[in-house]
């Protein structure tokens, strides 16, 4: 094994080399994470499903080891994914990276996070998420949407919630022969098929044949909140940005 | 149904002599299912009748083998007289009484701890000659086991599982040569095919599917490159034994995405190559997708039929290739006679009088990504299509998906992968599956039955007029062969992943299946 390392070391660089064709690293760095990455992190690192790159602070990272490891091997159980990447191009990568978090930006919520509690109180978001034990399960836990999610992402989720549904909430609505229409979450479906949790919490199970219609939505089953007024919805947004339970 | 229950009653469990000619004539004995893919041409059909359209609705279980295995259950059973024999992955075999589910024997392979695949330590399935049950390992070796008690017999290795090299495929039997393919594909090896001496195993030729410097297509790979060129051959091949050739598909060049350390037309990788079964040498080949970088393996069995083409009798071989267009090719020449499109792709504006494709602009991966049409992983995959010589139509099980592409470094070191890039779902887009049925003479589309998802299981076709296949939530179903109209279903609950076959035991027809690492075999309701 030992003897053959030196010539796989040396192939190994000879081809990596004949790639790069002189590109400065920062630049390919770049060019990957736009491809990679951005769709989640932001094009500028400003984060979206993914959380804001520009502040320099890491939840898992403090090294560029650690960073090349979370881009290597995704953080299980989050959407974010491992990379077959070459480690020649993570570290390009990682170097990029860095130069995001270089910004030192801080991602820190303009509003009240303990009026944005009373808001989410009254507009009866417990009614479709638990926070701490308490509410409904039509959509996800936000028990730690604060760690997972940036600032950007919790905005956009209340003002144009559709910009984003995770596939295990898709939506999916259905006609019985009988005209009834049922709207909720698609909980499995299959060529034969349709399994819906409606807003009631209530499950329903269709044979596709016997149905007059059925969909799958491209809305989100979430009502959009745009219309609310700027304090309340910056309120809002500071009270989700605080839910950080860990251990999700 | 006469024949079938005399056959069945003289059938001798556990004394199986299957000498080649039965392997010729498997058509004349539809109670067997004597090869990977039912026949030597790849038509993966079967003769038997009693579950057609009219009872097809009293279709239920009638046992279930559970393998209590957590990989993937990618196997084609074979059945010789009443007996069923079947691969567990990774590599154990079992033998079963095929009526009644009942362990007869089995044979348990040991891999060493860290053995390399892309896709799982998966097995498709077996040969059998005379009295051996011959089979390949994922960690590179050809066993020979007696058919009567799984007792090993020979075994010969292929080649090193630490460079990467590996085999998950079915053997055929070609007269005394037994045709094994590899894989490997992701970590640089060196595909090839192999032709061993049934009886004792050793190795009689090794054909390379890339081009080395003592090839006359050397030029096609610039430098070393086919050296770690891939082009492996991982799926059956098919075999017509009156020419003595193997027919064989071979798989993508490495690395997968960036073709700049490979640069020229990398032969033999994406074709489809003729071989002496008796030397290995290549009489002809046809590649599908020159210089590939979309790992579009050209794996898929091929089919070989007869039929007038253009006012003349020809021996003709089609594939519903993974890059989205269906080929129909002379199997005496290699020569090009048709292609058209049967899956959504956004690459290619045509293919041109040689069988060349005219690639669109824009469509090679790129470090920022290229969303393109069909995904890496096809139109189709390795599981087996299916040719009804009563329907005259080619069945095949589609992916309606793309992908964004990415191109990436590419340095090799033994055992690891060697990509060049990666590949990554197309936001937003919901991926589906279809049935299709393929006019061979024209490549038209005849009917599609669409699935909700892309599928991962090959279809059968039977002389009943049934079309059966399995979906990735589990179904396993029935279509009629003329029409497609759905006609029944199973909901065997896990995935699906492998080919349906057909067989008979005492006058009765069954239709079986692995499903997840569940074996189920169906019969009508009595
Ligand atoms: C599909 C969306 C998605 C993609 C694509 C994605 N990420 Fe992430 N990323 C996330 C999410 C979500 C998290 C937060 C995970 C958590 O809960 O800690 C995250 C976390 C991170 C972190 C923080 C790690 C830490 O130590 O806390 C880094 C750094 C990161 N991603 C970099 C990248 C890079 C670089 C790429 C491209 C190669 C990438 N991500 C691609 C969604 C994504
Ligand atoms: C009728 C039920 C319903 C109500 C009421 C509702 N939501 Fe939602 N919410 C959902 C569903 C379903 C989803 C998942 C689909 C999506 O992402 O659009 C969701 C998604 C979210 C997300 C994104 C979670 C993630 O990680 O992707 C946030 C944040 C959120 N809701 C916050 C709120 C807040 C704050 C309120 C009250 C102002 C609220 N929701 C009211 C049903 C609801």
């Amino acid at each position: 094994m030992v003897r053959g390392w030196g010539l796989i070391l040396c192939a190994g660089a000879a081809m990596a080399q004949g790639q790069s064709g002189g590109i400065p690293d920062l630049r390919m760095g770049r060019q990957f994470y736009l491809g990679h990455c951005a769709q989640c992190h932001g094009p500028e690192g400003e984060g979206g499903r993914g959380v804001n790159l520009t502040t320099g602070q890491y939840r898992l990272s403090r090294t560029d080891d650690d960073l090349l490891r979370v881009i290597q091997g995704g953080v299980p159980g989050t959407e974010m994914p491992p990379s077959r990447l070459p480690v020649s191009d993570i570290r390009r990568v990682v170097e990029y990276v860095r130069s995001l978090g270089a910004a030192g930006a801080q991602e820190k919520a303009a509003g009240d996070a303990a009026a944005g509690a009373v808001v989410y109180g009254r507009l009866g978001c417990s009614g479709c998420h638990v926070v701490a034990g308490k509410g409904g399960s039509l959509g996800p836990s936000l028990d730690s949407i604060g760690l997972r999610r940036s600032l950007k992402f919790l905005r956009e989720s209340l003002v144009t919630p559709e910009a984003f549904v995770a596939k295990a909430y898709v939506g999916a609505s259905a006609v019985t022969r009988t005209g009834e229409r049922v709207t909720g979450v698609r909980l499995n479906e299959d060529d034969y098929s349709l399994q819906i949790r409606d807003a009631r919490e209530k499950v329903h199970s269709f044979s596709k044949a016997k149905l007059e219609t059925f969909r799958r939505l491209d809305s989100s089953l979430m009502p959009a909140y745009g219309k609310l007024p700027a304090v309340d919805l910056e309120n809002l947004i500071a009270y989700l940005s605080s839910l950080r339970a860990a251990g999700e | 149904m006469k024949i079938l229950s005399f056959l069945a009653a003289c059938g001798m469990v556990l004394q199986a002599q299957v000498p080649f000619e039965r392997l010729v004539g498997a058509d004349s004995e539809p109670q067997n299912w004597l090869t990977y893919s039912g026949n030597f041409a790849g038509h993966q059909h079967s003769g038997l009748k009693q579950i057609n359209p009219a009872t097809v609705s009293k279709l239920q279980p009638k046992w279930m083998y559970q393998m209590r295995t957590t990989h993937k259950g990618e196997s084609t059973p074979l059945v010789v007289d009443g007996v069923m024999y079947v691969t567990r992955s990774p590599n154990d075999v079992i033998a079963l009484d095929a009526a009644t589910g009942r362990k007869l024997w089995e044979f348990d392979y040991k891999l060493p701890a860290k053995v390399i695949v892309c896709c799982g330590q998966v097995n498709r399935g077996l040969a059998i000659l005379g009295g051996h049950v011959f089979m390949s390992t994922v960690d590179a070796w050809v066993l020979a086991l007696d058919a009567r008690s799984g007792r090993l017999l020979w075994k010969t290795q292929m080649a090193n599982y630490l460079d990467g090299y590996g085999s998950t495929s079915a053997p055929i039997v070609a007269r005394d040569k037994l045709i094994v393919g590899m894989a490997g594909g992701e970590y640089g090896a060196r595909g090839f095919i192999d032709g061993y001496d049934v009886a004792t195993g050793k190795r009689a030729w090794r054909f390379y599917t890339t081009a080395g410097p003592d090839d006359p297509n050397a030029a096609s790979w610039a430098g070393d490159s086919w050296k770690t060129g891939g082009a492996t051959t991982w799926t059956t091949g098919a075999y017509d034994p009156e020419l003595n050739l193997v027919y064989w598909g071979t798989g993508n060049p490495g690395p997968d995405y960036n073709g700049d350390v490979r640069k020229g037309d990398n032969l033999y990788s994406d074709s489809v190559v003729a071989l002496d079964a008796a030397t290995g040498k290549r009489k002809w080949h046809f590649q599908f997708t020159p210089h590939d970088m979309h790992d579009w393996d050209s794996n898929q069995t091929p089919v070989l039929f007869n039929a007038e083409f253009r006012g003349r009798q020809r021996k003709l071989l089609m594939q519903a290739n993974r890059n989205a267009f269906f080929y129909l090719l002379d199997r005496e020449t290699g020569e090009f006679l048709l292609a058209r499109p049967y899956e959504k792709q956004t690459w290619a504006k045509e293919i041109d009088e040689q069988g060349r494709p005219v690639r669109l602009p824009g469509t090679l991966p790129t470090e920022a990504g290229v969303a393109v049409w069909p995904a890496a992983t096809g139109g189709t995959n390795w599981y087996s299509p299916s040719y009804s010589p009563e329907q005259k139509l080619l069945y095949v099980a589609t992916r309606e998906e793309g992908e964004v592409f990415y191109r990436a470094a590419a340095p090799y070191s033994p055992g690891n992968y060697f990509l060049g890039g990666e590949h990554k779902p197309v936001p937003g887009e919901f991926p589906t599956g279809a049935i299709r049925a393929i006019s061979p003479l024209t490549g038209e589309i005849v009917w599609t039955h669409k699935l909700l998802t892309p599928p991962w299981a090959g279809v059968m076709a039977t002389a009943g007029g049934l079309v059966f296949g399995g979906t990735n939530e589990g179904n396993f179903f029935a279509l009629d062969g003329a029409t497609g109209k759905d006609l029944w279903h199973f909901p065997t609950g896990d995935k699906i992943t492998a080919n349906p076959i057909s067989y008979g035991v005492d006058g009765k027809q069954y239709v079986a299946i692995v499903a997840g690492d569940v074996l189920i075999s169906f019969g009508l309701e009595q």
